[in-house]
C-alpha cells in the first residue's frame, strides 16, 4: 500500500513539473513580452536600455536556460522575483494564500455540510416529495452561471439593501472580514450542492442495501438509525474521494469569484500576472495550485484504493 | 427505445428548453430588429411596446440582442462539445479499454492538462489563435480553443465507461473468436458506449456555454459587436444601478440553456441505465 | 474507518482557518486621534514600490509629490513653478540649465538638502534597472550633470527641448539614505521613505492604505491638515461606498456613477463637479499599408460621419467634449480658430466620392478599382464598456457612408504587439498629454520604431513639430503651435474624438481642492493646500 502511495507521489511530482513546463511554454507563445510593463508610454525603451533590462531579468538567455534556472532556484526554495514590483514571488503568494484558502475551505465546508443532510434526507425516502424537490432545487442552482449570480446578489444585497459590502476584502490583511466573504462563499458553494448531494444520496442508498445493513434491518433498527450508524460509515470513503476531486474544481472556480468580488487571493493574482506576462508569478502560482490539485487527486486515489479490497491487499 | 411519452421527465423538459431556445434563436433574424442597430436617441429605455425588453446603453433592442446572442452562445456550446468529443472520446476509450501503459500515459496526460489552470490555457490560446487561425470564423475559432481546453471530463468519463464495458461478456466472446482490439472497440463497444457519449456531449455543451460566457464576460470571447450572453452581462455590470433588465434577461437565457443541456444529459443517462445513477470515480459531470 | 468522516473534515477546516489567522498588523491605525484633521483619498493600485522613482506611475506620483519635493512642479494650469529650485537659467548657448536650490531645506530626518542629492537621484533615475518611464526618457539627452556648490546644479544637454523642465518634476531622494541601498525596490528606503516634502511617511499596509502626516518643519509652511490617508481601492464601486460612509472624502468616478451619486439621497453632503482632462480617445489612420487612408479626404470623411455630440450626450452623460486635433481644446495651447469637424454625413459621402470611392454595385459598400472600402478597427479590451461601445458606434456610423468595418478587439498585450508591428488599418486608443510636444506622434523620424504608428509623413508637419519642440520664446512657440494645429486639422493623421472630463465628487466641507488636467492631487497644490471648513473635521 505504502509503495503505491510513494509511486503515486513520485509521478505526481513529475506531472507537476510538466505542468510548469507547459505553462512556461504557453506564456512564451502568447503575444506580448514581460518587459511590456516597462515599455509603456510615449517614448519606447531605447535599445540600450532594453538590452540592459533583458540581461537584468535573464530574458536574453535561450528559453531552455531560463526554465532550467527557474528550476534551479526552485530547488533552493526560491520562487523568483515578480517583474511587476520586484518583490519575491513567495511573499506575494504568502500574502494572498489566506484569502484563497479560507474562501475554498469555507466553500468546501458548506458544500459538504449542506449536501450531507440534503442527500441523507433524500436517501431516507427515495422517490418521495422531499427527494424530488431537493433534486430539482439543487439542479436548478447548478445551472446558474457564477457571474450572473454574483451580479444579481450584489445588486440585491449590496446596492439595493446595503446589507453587505460590494467588493473587496474589507480593509484587513489575511482573511477578509466575514461580511465580505458571505457573497463570494455563496457563489462558490451553490454550484457544488447538486452534485455532492446527489452523490451522497446515491451512496447512502447503495450502502443501505448491503448485507450488513440488511441484517441490521432484520434486527429491527429504524431506517434512520441504519443510515446514521452504518450508512455514513460505508459512504465515508467515496465521499472523501469526492472531496479530493472537489478541491481542484473549487480552486478553478475561485479564480472567477475572486476576480468578480475583488478579493486579493491567488486566483486574482494569477489573472493579473497573466495579463502582465509576469512569468515568475505565473509559474509560482501554477506550482501552488497545481500542487493543491494534485494533492486532491492523490487523496482521492488513495481513499479509493483503501475502499477497494483488491487494491488494498496488493 | 420506448416512445417519447415514456422518456424520463428530465429528458423531455431538457429537450423542450434547448429546442425551444434554439428555435427562437434560429428564427430571430426573421422577426426581430437588427441587434446591432444603434439608436442614440433611445438609450437605456425600460421595456415597452416598441422594445419588449428595453434597450441597452447604445439604444439597441435587448430582445433582439439576447436571441441573436443565443445563436452564438448555443452554436459555440454545440461546436465545442463536438470538438471535446473528438479529442476526448478516442483518448478515453483507448485508455479505458487497453489499460496498462496506454492507460498510464493517457492518465498522466489528463492529469497534467487538468492541473494547468484552465483559464490561463484559454486566455493564452485565445490570444494566440487570431494569428494561427486567421480566416477562420470567430465562432469556430473560439469553439476550437474551448474544445481543446475542455476535453478532460469527456476523456475521464469515457475511460470509466470503457473500463466497465471491458469486462462485459460479449467482449470475452469476441476475443475468443480472435477479433482485434480496434474491431472490438468499434463494432461491439461503441454502440453500447453511444449512450454515455450522448450524456457526456450534453454536459460538455452545458459546460462550454458557461465557459464561453465567462470568457465573454472578461472580454476574451467572440469579437464585438456580435452580442453574446456573457458579453451582454458584462455590459450590464456598468449599469448595475439602472437597467435591471440588462442583467436579468441574458442571465436567464444562459440559465435556461445550461439547465436544458444538463437535463438532457441526465435524462439520457436515466433512460439507458434504469438503476439510479452509478456515479463512479471518474465523474462525468464537469 | 471508525471515526465519523464529517468530524474529521470539520477538524481539518478548523485547523486550516486557525493557521490562516490575520497577521498582526500595526495597531488600529485607521482611526485618527481626536481633533486630528484627516483627509482620505484613494488610488487604484499599489505603487510598484515606494522608492518614489522606481517603476513610477500616476499612483506612485501621488505619493511622491507629497513626500518629497522636486526641483520644479506643475500648478493647476500646468505652468512650471519653482519648488526646490528657487530659480533657474538657461545658458546662452541654449544647451544647459543652471538651477539654484533653495537653502535651509531639510530632509525629514533633519539633514540638509544639497545638490549632491539631486545628482544622486538623477543618476539613479537613468539606470535602466530603475525602470523609470515617467521622467527618465526625457533625460536621455542629458550629457553632463554638475554641482559646482551645495546649492547649484548645472545640467548640460546634447539637445535641449523647450519642455526640458518637465523631466525635473522627478522627486528628489536623500542620497545619504537611499544611497545605502543596493536594491532600490526592496531596500530600507522603499520601506521607510523619507523626503523633504510637506508630508512625512507614517506607514504602508499593502493593498489598503498609505498614511502620511504633516511635516511641521516644511519650508513652504505646514499643511493645514494633520494626516493624509491614501486608501487603495481597485474598484470604483467600493470607493463610492466608502465615500458614502465617510471612509473617503474625495474621488474621481465614471460618468455613470456620477449620475448615480447626483440622484442619491446623500447628494447634498457633496460637491459634485468635473474637470477637464488632457486625455483624448483617438483614432490613428494607417497611411501606409492600405489603399484607404493615404488620402486626407478619406480620413476627414470618416470623422464627419461620426455624430460625436449625440454620443457625448446620450452615452457619456455629457461628460466629454470634442477635439479638433490632439491639442486639448481646454488647454492654453489650443488654437482658437481651429474648429472641430462636426457631424455631416453628406459632406462625408461627397468627400469619399471625390476620392474615387463609389458604390457601383449597390451593395452598400463603396469600391474603387475593384477594391472594397472594407477595413479593420483595432481596439484594446478594456474594463470600461465605453471602449467597446465607441467601436460599435463607429462601425455603424461608417456603414452609413458606405464603409464596411470589422472590429478587432485584442487583449492589451496582443494589442500593443499588433500596433507596434503597424498591423492595423485604424487603431483606437487613449493618450494623455502633459505638454504640447507632439513630436513622437507625428514626426516622420518616428515612423519606424517610434510612436508614429500611422506612418504620418508630412514635411510641413515635421517642420512645425521641430519648431514647437525647440522654440523657447513663449509667444513665438504659441504661434508655431497654432500653425501646427491648422495643418494637423487639414491632414487629420490622428483624430482626437473625445476629451473626457473627469467627474469629481468630494465632501462639501473640504476646501482648497483645485483639480488640474493631471488630476486633483498631482500638482504643486493638492493635499498640501486642503483644509477643513471652520475646523469641522469629521
Amino acid at each position: 500500500m505504502l509503495r503505491r502511495v510513494a509511486i503515486r507521489m513520485a509521478t505526481g511530482a513529475l506531472t507537476l513539473l510538466l505542468v510548469t513546463l507547459l505553462v512556461f511554454g504557453l506564456i512564451q507563445l502568447a503575444p506580448g513580452s514581460p518587459l511590456a510593463t516597462s515599455d509603456d508610454g510615449l517614448t519606447p525603451l531605447s535599445s540600450a536600455d532594453r538590452e540592459a533590462l533583458e540581461a537584468y531579468y535573464g530574458f536574453d538567455q535561450p528559453l531552455g536556460v531560463q526554465y532550467a534556472s527557474w528550476l534551479g532556484k526552485l530547488a533552493r526554495g526560491d520562487l523568483g522575483t515578480s517583474i511587476r514590483d520586484r518583490r519575491p514571488v513567495l511573499d506575494k503568494i504568502a500574502e494572498r494564500l489566506p484569502v484563497t484558502l479560507s474562501l475554498n475551505a469555507l466553500a468546501l465546508f458548506f458544500i459538504v455540510g449542506l449536501s450531507v443532510p440534503i442527500g441523507a434526507a433524500a436517501a431516507l425516502n427515495p422517490g418521495s416529495i422531499a427527494d424530488r424537490w431537493s433534486a430539482t432545487a439543487t439542479y436548478l442552482l447548478y445551472a446558474i452561471p457564477v457571474f450572473w449570480a454574483a451580479l444579481l446578489l450584489q445588486r440585491l444585497f449590496a446596492v439595493r439593501l446595503g446589507w453587505l459590502p460590494l467588493y473587496g476584502s474589507g480593509g484587513v490583511t489575511g482573511i477578509p472580514r466575514v461580511a465580505n466573504m458571505v457573497l463570494p462563499v455563496v457563489c462558490l458553494t451553490y454550484g457544488g450542492l447538486a452534485y455532492v448531494s446527489r452523490f451522497v444520496r446515491t451512496n447512502l442508498i447503495e450502502s443501505t442495501r448491503m448485507e450488513t445493513v440488511l441484517s441490521a434491518r432484520a434486527r429491527g433498527l429504524t431506517r434512520f438509525a441504519i443510515l446514521v450508524r452504518h450508512g455514513f460509515r460505508l459512504a465515508a470513503v467515496p465521499m472523501l474521494t469526492l472531496a479530493g476531486f472537489l478541491i481542484p474544481a473549487l480552486f478553478a472556480g475561485s479564480v472567477i469569484v475572486e476576480t468578480i468580488f475583488q478579493l486579493p487571493g491567488l486566483g486574482w493574482l494569477f489573472i493579473e500576472a497573466a495579463y502582465q506576462r509576469d512569468i515568475p508569478v505565473l509559474l509560482g502560482v501554477t506550482l501552488i495550485s497545481g500542487a493543491a490539485a494534485l494533492a486532491g487527486i492523490l487523496f482521492a486515489d488513495v481513499t479509493y484504493a483503501l475502499a477497494d479490497p483488491r487494491v488494498r491487499r496488493g | 427505445m420506448a416512445s417519447a411519452r415514456h422518456w424520463p421527465a428530465a429528458l423531455r423538459r431538457g429537450l423542450v428548453l434547448v429546442l425551444g431556445l434554439s428555435a427562437l434563436a434560429a428564427l430571430a433574424p426573421l422577426w426581430l430588429d437588427d441587434p446591432l442597430h444603434i439608436d442614440l436617441s433611445a438609450t437605456l429605455e425600460n421595456p415597452s411596446a416598441a422594445h419588449w425588453l428595453g434597450t441597452d446603453a447604445l439604444g439597441r433592442d435587448l430582445t433582439s440582442r439576447v436571441l441573436h446572442g443565443g445563436r452564438i452562445s448555443l452554436g459555440i456550446g454545440v461546436l465545442t462539445s463536438l470538438f471535446s468529443l473528438a479529442i476526448g472520446v478516442p483518448l478515453g476509450a483507448v485508455a479505458g479499454f487497453r489499460g496498462g501503459w496506454t492507460d498510464a500515459a493517457v492518465s498522466r496526460l489528463i492529469e497534467t492538462v487538468a492541473c494547468v489552470p484552465s483559464l490561463l490555457l484559454a486566455i493564452a490560446l485565445l490570444a494566440m489563435s487570431p494569428a494561427i487561425l486567421r480566416g477562420v470564423p470567430d465562432v469556430v475559432r473560439v469553439a476550437l480553443v474551448l474544445g481543446f481546453a475542455g476535453w478532460i471530463p469527456v476523456a475521464r468519463y469515457m475511460r470509466g465507461e470503457f473500463l466497465r464495458l471491458k469486462s462485459a461478456v460479449m467482449v470475452e466472446a469476441a476475443r475468443a473468436s480472435g477479433a482485434s482490439d480496434l474491431r472490438i472497440m468499434v463494432r461491439h463497444l461503441l454502440p453500447a458506449a453511444l449512450a454515455p457519449v450522448l450524456v457526456t456531449a450534453s454536459f460538455a455543451a452545458a459546460s462550454a456555454i458557461l465557459v464561453e460566457a465567462a470568457l465573454s464576460f472578461l472580454g476574451l470571447g467572440v469579437r464585438p459587436p456580435q452580442p453574446t450572453w456573457g458579453g451582454l452581462l458584462s455590459d450590464a455590470r456598468e449599469q448595475i444601478a439602472q437597467g435591471w433588465w440588462l442583467a436579468v434577461v441574458p442571465g436567464l437565457a444562459l440559465f435556461a440553456a445550461v439547465l436544458g443541456f444538463n437535463l438532457i444529459g441526465e435524462g439520457v443517462r436515466d433512460l439507458l441505465d434504469p438503476r439510479t445513477c452509478q456515479l463512479d470515480k471518474s465523474g462525468g459531470r464537469p | 474507518m471508525k471515526q465519523d468522516p464529517r468530524r474529521c473534515l470539520a477538524l481539518v477546516f478548523v485547523c486550516l482557518l486557525a493557521a490562516c489567522a490575520p497577521a498582526e498588523g500595526p495597531p488600529d491605525a485607521g482611526t485618527a486621534a481626536a481633533g486630528e484633521r484627516v483627509v482620505r483619498m484613494h488610488i487604484t493600485q499599489d505603487p510598484a514600490s515606494l522608492s518614489l522613482i522606481g517603476k513610477t506611475d500616476l499612483n506612485a506620483e501621488v505619493v511622491g509629490i507629497r513626500l518629497t519635493d522636486a526641483l520644479v512642479q506643475y500648478d493647476e494650469k500646468l505652468v512650471i513653478r519653482p519648488l526646490l529650485a528657487k530659480s533657474w537659467e538657461f545658458s546662452k548657448s541654449g544647451r544647459s540649465i543652471t538651477f539654484k536650490l533653495r537653502e535651509n531645506v531639510r530632509w525629514h530626518d533633519g539633514e540638509p538638502v544639497t545638490s549632491a542629492d539631486v545628482l544622486f537621484t538623477i543618476d539613479k533615475l537613468r539606470e535602466p534597472e530603475t525602470e523609470n518611464r515617467t521622467w527618465a526618457p526625457d533625460l536621455r539627452k542629458l550629457e553632463k550633470l554638475e554641482a559646482p556648490d551645495e546649492h547649484t546644479v548645472v545640467a548640460t544637454y546634447s539637445e535641449l527641448k523647450a519642455d526640458a523642465l518637465e523631466a525635473w518634476r522627478t522627486p528628489i531622494l536623500p542620497a545619504h539614505v537611499a544611497g545605502r541601498d543596493e536594491d532600490l525596490f526592496n531596500g530600507e528606503f522603499a520601506r521607510q521613505p523619507i523626503g523633504c516634502g510637506p508630508f512625512k511617511f507614517v506607514h504602508y499596509i499593502r493593498g489598503q492604505e498609505i498614511v502620511l502626516e504633516a511635516n511641521d518643519d516644511y519650508w513652504g509652511g505646514r499643511p493645514e491638515i494633520d494626516r493624509l490617508e491614501i486608501k487603495i481601492f481597485s474598484d470604483q464601486q467600493t470607493a463610492y461606498q466608502a465615500l458614502m460612509t465617510g471612509d473617503l472624502h474625495i474621488m474621481v468616478m465614471s460618468a455613470n456613477l456620477w449620475q448615480q451619486a447626483r440622484e442619491s439621497e446623500h447628494a447634498e453632503r457633496f460637491e459634485l463637479t468635473s474637470y477637464k482632462r488632457y486625455s483624448a480617445w483617438t483614432l490613428g489612420w494607417n497611411q501606409k499599408n492600405n489603399p484607404f487612408f493615404g488620402d486626407a479626404r478619406v480620413r476627414r470623411a470618416m470623422v464627419l460621419a461620426l455624430d460625436r455630440e449625440s454620443f457625448i450626450e446620450n452615452v457619456a452623460n455629457g461628460m466629454a467634449h470634442i477635439g479638433a486635433t490632439t491639442f486639448p481644446p481646454s488647454s492654453a495651447w489650443a488654437a482658437p480658430d481651429v474648429e472641430p469637424y462636426g457631424y455631416d454625413p453628406d459632406e462625408a459621402r461627397h468627400l469619399l466620392s471625390a476620392a474615387g470611392w463609389v458604390d457601383a454595385d449597390g451593395d452598400g459598400v463603396r469600391e474603387r478599382d475593384g477594391q472594397r472600402l472594407a477595413f479593420t478597427l483595432l481596439v484594446p479590451v478594456s474594463t470600461q464598456q465605453l471602449t467597446q461601445w465607441m467601436a460599435d458606434w463607429q462601425q455603424q456610423s461608417w456603414a452609413a457612408i458606405g464603409a464596411e468595418v470589422t472590429i478587432i478587439q485584442l487583449e492589451w498585450q496582443a494589442f500593443r504587439e499588433r500596433r507596434k508591428e503597424r498591423d492595423f488599418h485604424v487603431v483606437a486608443q487613449t493618450f494623455h498629454f502633459t505638454d504640447p510636444d507632439m513630436y513622437v506622434l507625428y514626426h516622420s523620424s518616428e515612423m519606424e520604431s517610434g510612436y508614429n504608428f500611422w506612418s504620418n509623413d508630412d514635411p510641413e508637419i515635421d517642420r512645425l513639430l521641430d519648431a514647437v519642440r525647440y522654440t523657447f520664446d513663449p509667444d513665438q512657440r504659441l504661434a508655431e503651435m497654432h500653425r501646427l494645429q491648422r495643418r494637423l486639422h487639414e491632414q487629420e493623421p490622428v483624430t482626437a474624438l473625445f476629451f473626457f472630463d473627469a467627474p469629481l465628487i468630494y465632501d462639501k466641507r473640504l476646501q482648497g481642492v483645485r483639480p488640474s488636467p493631471l488630476g486633483y492631487a498631482n500638482t504643486i497644490n493638492g493635499p498640501r493646500a486642503w483644509r477643513w471648513a471652520e475646523e469641522a473635521s469629521p
